[in-house]
């Protein structure tokens, strides 16, 4: 460090850079310090759940180390368990309880919801709009699908004395392109709904949507020459994949491969939500849950993004409702009451609002716990019910609450730069 | 220098109340204007219809000559308002009396939503990861670290932005209006709650602003800070322009004085010494 007066730029800033190394040192120390004092102070409280609390600490620490590579053969784990959950009750004995939880059935009703609280936390958790109508779009999607195989229309000749067997629908590998229309109707429906609607917030937003949901029920319950009414669809055919040396023939409700083509799609979701909540997208619904005005007067086009959010709650649950009318062959308008969109709700906010892995987990505890419950007879809504008290009165927050992902910052930090605006200039000028 | 805000007899009503009557204001290119006044004077209204937050009973706000509250539809038959978030598009960027931060986003994030402003990536970008979503996302996150860093506040950017203390919302807010790359700031009173040293770098940090090209149209309660960086200063009083001019003048205006220490008829007494003080602050600071 030269002390004559006159000094080059480069040794000012060799001065600065080794000040700030020598504070980040201090800094260090001190905070080591304290670290240890609050070990020391908190040790009589913690001493049972130290080991546990330091190999969770040790298991987190790793994960985070190698994230590059963990969290994908973490991924492809949890789907590896999640796709042979429903074959473990034939390898395994299992208790009675976990046999319910774990058949065809129960294991597609969990997924089918799992999809449907991801599209509905999009709506609530992310957006903030409360939904109530969700119900709407499943049945849109059941009544697409219905329409589009000629199942509504077969059974409408049935209804009328016309029907022959020739006319039942069946199968046909481009089916599969129902999907994609269910998707398109659904949105095409959500943005209807929307455009005159998303300019209503909170509680009026709710009482719409609400309406909404029974108009869609109520008209599918009316409309007799175009759904059959009352009377409902049936015949819906079951899905089938013809591939080349193998065919996949969907059979019965029961049957497991529903289970895999629903998770399948909650995979897929996951995926594009997450990519979507990580994206100026997420960030703009997060943005006007926050605060819709503040949102608006920083440049986030308000009305659009809610649209979006919309438009995507509606297509998930147009997707969700086309395999569940091919799952259960079978579709009629009390199917698609207000309860269902409650439950749905219900889901997401015991999970925790806004976060992924609450959505899913609540979609488990609420389709599978009367399930599971099963053996209590009429007593398992009871129990069901009452989870939902103690969850919500323990954990309001939900389960998973969703944290906000901390960003990887670059290293241009300027340590010492709050209110140096000033003091950084008189240093250079005394040090001149 | 140019008209960069220019609002001719621009009146809000609310029902029978006047906030606003006839303001004629401009705003020249460079400028910081002081908007002052005393509570309810019509201060905050200015903002909201500036912002296209709520639109005027009458008049019109000219921005960089262009009509800023309306677009043309239909090829230029009809005029449609525009949305807030155009007008910020279009270069008006604010901050809010009481912070309106999204609380439970971390600062980096509340930046990030600004400099998603002229950001044009779609849902199919989001989740197709496309070049122009990976490229605005990278660009955008280094230059709201740049803002943060700019404002002095980069050690925090993970923090979330409910968790803050007052003077740091500030400045994140003012580095959330800077992400939206503004040609007019509008500040609503960013000095109050803050201590002395605190609006030190404040006036400071808004010179610094104001030297990079941005114009600053302020509304301040803190005399001191209000005077001592404008070069211009606008006072409302029930919704009427009292005065403007250079900020020795204003201090001196009789109206003004009126407005805000009472209708005295000598326009004499206690007053005249603080705003003597002022003045002589404000001499100080220009020497």
């Amino acid at each position: 460090m030269p002390d004559e007066g006159v000094r080059t730029a480069m040794d000012r800033r060799q001065h600065r850079v080794a000040r700030r190394r020598a504070a980040r040192a201090r800094r260090q120390q001190l905070s080591a310090t304290l670290a240890r004092q609050r070990a020391v102070v908190a040790r009589p409280i913690r001493d049972m759940t130290e080991p546990a609390i330091e190999s969770y600490r040790a298991v987190v620490a790793a994960i985070r180390a190698r994230r590059r590579w963990t969290y994908p053969v973490l991924a492809i784990a949890a789907i590896a368990v999640a796709a042979v959950l429903p074959l473990l009750p034939t390898w395994f004995t299992l208790p009675l309880w976990m046999e319910q939880g774990l058949n065809g059935a129960a294991l597609a009703r969990f997924a089918l919801f799992a999809l449907f609280a991801l599209g509905l936390n999009v709506v609530v958790g992310f957006a903030g709009l409360l939904d109530l109508g969700y119900v709407a779009f499943w049945a849109i999607g059941a009544y697409t699908a219905a329409m589009l195989t000629g199942a509504a229309k077969y059974s409408i000749a049935v209804s009328n004395g016309t029907a022959s067997l020739a006319d039942k629908p069946t199968w046909a590998g481009w089916m599969w392109f129902i999907i994609p229309v269910a998707l398109l109707v659904a949105v095409i429906a959500g943005v209807v709904l929307g455009s005159p609607t998303l300019r209503l917030r909170g509680d009026y937003l709710a009482i719409v949507t609400l309406g909404f949901g029974e108009i869609v029920r109520i008209f599918a319950n009316n409309m007799t020459s175009l759904t059959n009414g009352p009377r409902g669809n049936q015949s819906i055919p079951h899905p089938a994949l013809y591939l080349p040396g193998r065919d996949l023939v969907w059979g019965i409700f029961t049957d497991n491969k529903y289970y895999w083509l629903f998770l399948f799609f909650v995979i897929l979701w996951i995926v594009a939500i997450t990519l979507l909540d990580r994206s100026r997208i997420g960030r703009a619904w997060v943005a006007i849950r926050e605060d819709e005005i503040a949102a608006g007067a920083m440049g986030v086009p308000v009305v659009r993004m809610k649209l979006a959010a919309f438009a995507i709650g509606a297509c998930t649950a147009g997707v969700g409702g086309v395999i569940y009318a091919e799952q259960v062959n079978f579709i009629n308008p009390p199917t698609f009451t207000v309860i269902q969109s409650i439950l749905i709700l219900s889901m997401v906010v015991i999970g925790g609002m806004g976060s992924i892995p609450g959505a899913i987990l609540g979609a488990a505890l609420v389709a599978l716990l009367p399930e599971v419950f099963r053996s209590f007879s009429d007593y398992r809504f009871f129990v069901f019910g009452f989870a939902l008290v103690v969850v919500m009165a323990f954990r309001p927050q939900g389960l998973i609450p969703s944290r906000r992902r901390k960003l990887e910052l670059s290293g241009h930090v300027r340590e010492d730069s709050l209110g140096d605006l000033i003091t950084a200039d008189e240093d250079e000028e005394a040090d001149a | 220098m140019t008209a960069l805000l220019e609002a001719r007899s621009v009146t809000k009503a609310f029902g029978g109340l006047l906030a606003l009557a006839n303001i004629d204001l401009t705003v020249a290119t460079g400028e910081i204007v002081g908007l002052i006044g005393p509570n309810g004077a019509g201060k905050t209204t200015f903002f909201n219809l500036a912002t296209g937050m709520s639109p005027p009973t009458s008049g019109d706000l000219l921005f960089e000559g262009h009509d800023l509250l309306s677009a043309s539809r239909l090829g230029g038959l009809r005029r449609r308002r525009r949305r807030p978030f155009e007008i910020t598009r279009a270069g008006v960027g604010r901050t809010f009396q009481n912070i309106r931060l999204f609380p439970n986003m971390t600062s980096l994030e509340n930046v990030m939503v600004g400099v998603d402003a002229h950001h044009r990536q779609s849902v199919v970008d989001a989740i197709l990861r496309t070049p122009r979503h990976r490229r605005e996302e990278g660009e955008g996150q280094q230059r709201a670290e740049e803002l943060l860093e700019f404002v002095g506040i980069h050690r925090l950017a993970n923090e979330l932005a409910g968790n803050l203390s007052y003077g740091d919302q500030r400045r994140v807010e003012i580095a959330r209006a800077l992400a939206t790359r503004p040609k007019l700031l509008l500040l609503d009173e960013p000095a109050a709650g803050m201590n002395p040293t605190e609006k030190r770098a404040l006036v400071e940090l808004i010179s610094t602003i104001r030297n990079q090209g941005v114009t600053i149209l302020i509304i301040e309660h803190d005399m001191k800070v209000v005077m001592g960086m404008s070069n211009r200063v606008v006072v409302l009083d029930y919704g009427r322009k009292i005065a403007e001019g250079p900020p020795a003048e204003v201090q001196h205006d009789r109206a003004v004085v009126e407005a805000y220490l009472g209708a005295t008829p000598s326009a004499d007494g206690d007053g005249d010494g603080v705003h003597d003080e002022a003045a002589t602050d404000d001499g100080a600071t220009d020497g």
